[in-house]
């Protein structure tokens, strides 16, 4: 995947903060600070919106994109790695890759394909801020988790 | 900041109900619009009860604690398994356990187990983080 600009913006913060539901003072105050504080550790799964070939034609893309099987894909686990803290403002390069494969039966005895995709958030000057790595399981209908 | 022990924790219920206003909050902050966390029929022809909130959500609420207890610029770490769906209508309690305080330099890391369960006491998360402290180990 060609890497994409994820723009830190105060707006966006403060939608994100709202859904899960932190003190809107506190958002607010965020880029009153001097230096801004730090966005929320899971903020950076929120960079989707800024990706140009998000939802084009209005249908869900990318790693969490719907199966043409008709089967769920789930995400099983996240993981990140902090090296520097992020803040309002800030101007990233998104860069996703391909992790590793593998399969599992599941308790139903049905195949549980997962794999990994991972995505580095850097600084215009290269230097890493966030590693993201997202576990995604691909089930049979009805067989799964969130 | 003083160093924590092993078995400190902290406890906090991280989102008294969970909505389908805020599944659809967290879908449009994200854009993570899955059909199963915002549009119902689709889920239920999947077989779901309704729809589900994003893994996400629940570790972002999850996330919360860690940043109350210990500001937010010390994580170096934090990864969650997602056990069991999460649906409107559930609260979340998350609980953050030491586990560990290493030495590091500059400096000293405690590790945390992390355990998100819904009113039911079902797990709906398990995790782990670790946050960088100033303060050497022994001190």
């Amino acid at each position: 995947m060609a890497p994409s600009r994820f723009v830190v913006e105060q707006g966006h913060l403060l939608a994100f903060g709202r859904a899960i539901g932190a003190p809107p003072p506190g958002l607010a105050g965020l880029a009153a600070l001097d230096p801004p504080a730090p966005v929320p550790p899971t903020f950076v799964a929120a960079s989707a919106l800024h990706d140009s070939e998000h939802l084009r034609n209005l249908r869900p893309t990318g790693p969490l994109a719907a199966l043409p099987d008709g089967g769920s894909l789930l995400h099983a686990e996240q993981h990140f790695e902090y090296h520097a803290p992020i803040r309002v403002g800030d101007v990233l390069e998104v860069e996703r890759t391909d992790g590793r494969r593998w399969e599992k039966k599941s308790r139903h005895g049905g195949r549980l394909r997962f794999r990994e995709v991972i995505t580095d958030y850097r600084f215009p000057n290269g230097a890493l801020s966030v590693r993201s790595r997202m576990i995604l399981v691909e089930t049979p209908p009805a067989e799964g988790m969130p | 900041m003083i160093l924590p022990r092993i078995g400190d924790q902290r406890r906090a219920v991280v989102c008294p109900e969970v909505t389908r206003t805020q599944i659809v909050q967290f879908a449009g902050a994200t854009g993570d619009l899955s059909p199963l966390h915002v549009d119902e029929p689709a889920a239920m022809e999947l077989g779901y009860p309704s729809v589900m909130a994003h893994g996400m959500l629940t570790m972002a609420v999850t996330g919360s604690l860690l940043t109350e207890w210990w500001g937010d610029d010390r994580l170096t770490a934090f990864g969650a398994r997602f056990l069991a769906s999460v649906w409107p209508g559930d609260e979340l309690t998350a609980v953050a356990v030491v586990t560990a305080v290493r030495e590091a330099r500059p400096g000293s890391c405690v590790d945390l187990q992390l355990t998100t369960t819904n009113q039911s006491g079902v797990v709906v998360l398990t995790g782990t983080a670790t946050v960088r402290m100033l303060e050497p180990v022994g001190e």
